[in-house]
């Protein structure tokens, strides 16, 4: 009866372990990607508890979270010239969201990082391209909001590819470049 | 959060119990100490006994009495402790300005926790805060703390420094707490770009002077509307303008900007009154010659009219009877004539011719003209 004792007790702990690695929960600011022998299994966007198989040590069921949250990227000040020839100092952030885990997992192996800089190149280009099509003062001011719009049109398809959603591309600064700071403009 | 490692096999909450659970865990740590098939108990009551001192160690002042007394007292111990730190991590208090969101396995709960004395089931079930009191957040004012933040182009190509507070609260602490990542640093780059797009609309001197209100207004809209769309949970009470003007380094370019421009203004107003006053002077004399004109051409004309009406006369007497006419002309020119010049006619044989030719008769007569 007592040498029993540690046997029950054993088992009893490799049930608990068993139990305890099949289940795993998905928070409400991330979901989660369910890998079976490199395969991705399933993709748990909504919270809550959720059932796996209990064998991680051999890829039988390890979980990867990826942001659920709404998520910005800055690009930091970048000269950008306008079709007149002159230069401005342009910085801008995107606001995104990870809409596609799988994909998301499968080209950038869900790395933010990696994700964001493919982004960040593709931002910096197409914000070239939107300025240089305009001149120096329309690109100043009134054509801004029209120009943030066709950043984000560009970036969009970059971004699915990546499993994200450009919800918003924003153009932060448009500053002269440092040289001609000092001079007041005629008013 | 316990589950966020469970790869690793048991975590968090299930440590405490095995401290708890020392008397487990001891035949395994010590597998060659229990003869395996003979299995007698005294041995393991001497294991236990092993894992109380172990405990002892740990615990200072746990009970130092003997026997298996001491040991229920200590399990007992550790029990009112575990289920001390489950009351801690299961009790929790929303402060008045707090709301509380419960989630049951990470998925957050409908209801949204008032100020007060609350309970979850934790493990199962925790909590998270958000505080909803309205925040404020300034951005700009370079000119005081040196940074670059609030120095933006206007539309005009001008430097301006805005300086403005963004007054802010949470309106859904769900959303707020896991909508959107970083929340609160993202509000101020969507504010500070939102700015600096209105700002770049329009010239300078419109956003030093006036249409401050309107600025604040569209700002507020256009942040409102970006945190909106994840949707943030914040809710932007208040967009204010402090503070807006040229940079510290032109400031002094600017105000010699403005004082010229009140300069020119003033020149051209002292000019424009010169050329008016000229302008009446040259009006009026103008006028003064023109009438003059007007009134010699009348009186010339009117005189040779008469002139005129005259000559006929005499023409139309002439005309009846041009003998005695011409005649009576002839007399009156030659009277018109003699009668001005000092020419004295004499006849030759008369009277006196001797001497009147001695006498001053010019003079006589003006005298006699004088007495007559």
């Amino acid at each position: 009866m007592a040498n029993r004792l540690p046997l029950i007790g054993g088992l009893l702990a490799v049930i608990l372990f068993v139990v305890w690695s099949s289940i795993f929960v998905v928070n409400e600011r991330e979901q989660a990607i369910v890998v079976r022998f490199g395969q991705i299994q399933s993709v748990k966007t909504e919270p809550g508890l959720y059932f796996k198989l209990p064998f991680a040590f051999i890829d039988a069921d390890t979980v990867q979270y990826v942001e659920d949250r709404a998520l910005r990227l800055d690009l930091d000040d970048i000269r950008v010239q306008v079709s007149g020839g002159k230069f401005y100092e342009v910085d801008a952030f995107v606001l995104y969201k990870i809409t596609d885990a799988r994909r998301f997992r499968e080209t950038v192996s869900g790395d933010r990082v990696a994700a964001e800089s493919r982004l960040r190149t593709r931002l910096n280009s197409a914000l070239r391209t939107v300025y240089g099509l305009r001149g120096f003062e329309s690109a100043l001011s009134d054509e801004r909001t029209s120009m943030m719009r066709e950043v984000r049109d560009q970036l969009r398809p970059e971004a699915e590819s990546l499993g994200l959603r450009v919800d918003d591309v924003r153009i932060r600064r448009t500053d002269l470049t440092r040289k001609s700071r000092s001079r007041p403009s005629n008013v | 959060m316990p589950w966020s490692n469970q790869n690793g096999g048991g975590g968090g909450p299930w440590g405490g119990g095995g401290n708890g659970g020392g008397n487990n865990q001891g035949p395994w740590g010590k597998g060659p100490q229990p003869p395996r098939g003979g299995g007698n108990p005294p041995d393991l009551e001497e294991l236990i006994r092993r894992g109380q001192d172990k405990l002892r160690q740990v615990l200072p002042g746990g009970g130092g009495g003997p026997g298996s007394g001491s040991s229920k007292l200590i399990v007992g111990l550790v029990a009112l402790g575990l289920v001390g730190l489950w009351l801690m991590q299961s009790v929790y208090t929303v402060q008045p300005d707090e709301r509380g969101v419960e989630l049951r396995f990470g998925k957050p709960k409908e209801e949204i926790s008032q100020p007060g004395l609350h309970m979850v089931f934790w493990p199962f079930e925790t909590v998270e805060m958000a505080t909803i009191v309205e925040r404020e957040m300034s951005t700009g004012g370079s000119s005081r703390t040196g940074s670059s933040d609030g120095l933006m182009l206007s539309g005009d190509q001008n430097i301006v420094d805005v300086e403005f507070k963004l007054l802010y609260a949470v309106s859904d602490p769900a959303a707020f707490l896991f909508n959107l990542a970083r929340p609160e640093d993202t509000l101020r780059q969507v504010a500070e770009s939102a700015m600096r797009e209105v700002v770049g609309r329009r010239p300078a001197q419109d956003i030093f002077r006036d249409n401050r209100e309107v600025i604040a207004a569209e700002v507020q809209t256009i942040i409102q509307t970006v945190m909106d769309s994840f949707p943030s949970g914040i809710v932007v009470n208040q967009v204010a303008i402090e503070d807006a003007a040229p940079p510290r380094e032109v400031a002094d370019a600017f105000d010699e900007v403005q004082r010229a421009e009140q300069d020119e203004d003033r020149f051209v107003e002292e000019s424009n009154q010169y050329a008016n006053q000229k302008l009446g002077q040259a009006r009026g004399e103008a006028a003064q010659l023109r009438e003059e004109a007007s009134a010699y051409k009348d009186r010339v004309v009117n005189e040779a009219t008469g002139e005129a009406g005259r000559f006929l006369s005499v023409y139309e007497e002439y005309a009846k009877a041009p003998d005695v006419t011409r005649s009576r002309l002839y007399l009156e020119t030659l009277e018109k004539v003699l009668g001005g010049s000092d020419k004295v006619i004499i006849e030759q044989n008369g009277g006196g011719a001797g001497v009147v030719p001695y006498l001053p008769l010019p003079e006589v007569r003006k005298n006699a003209g004088g007495n007559n």
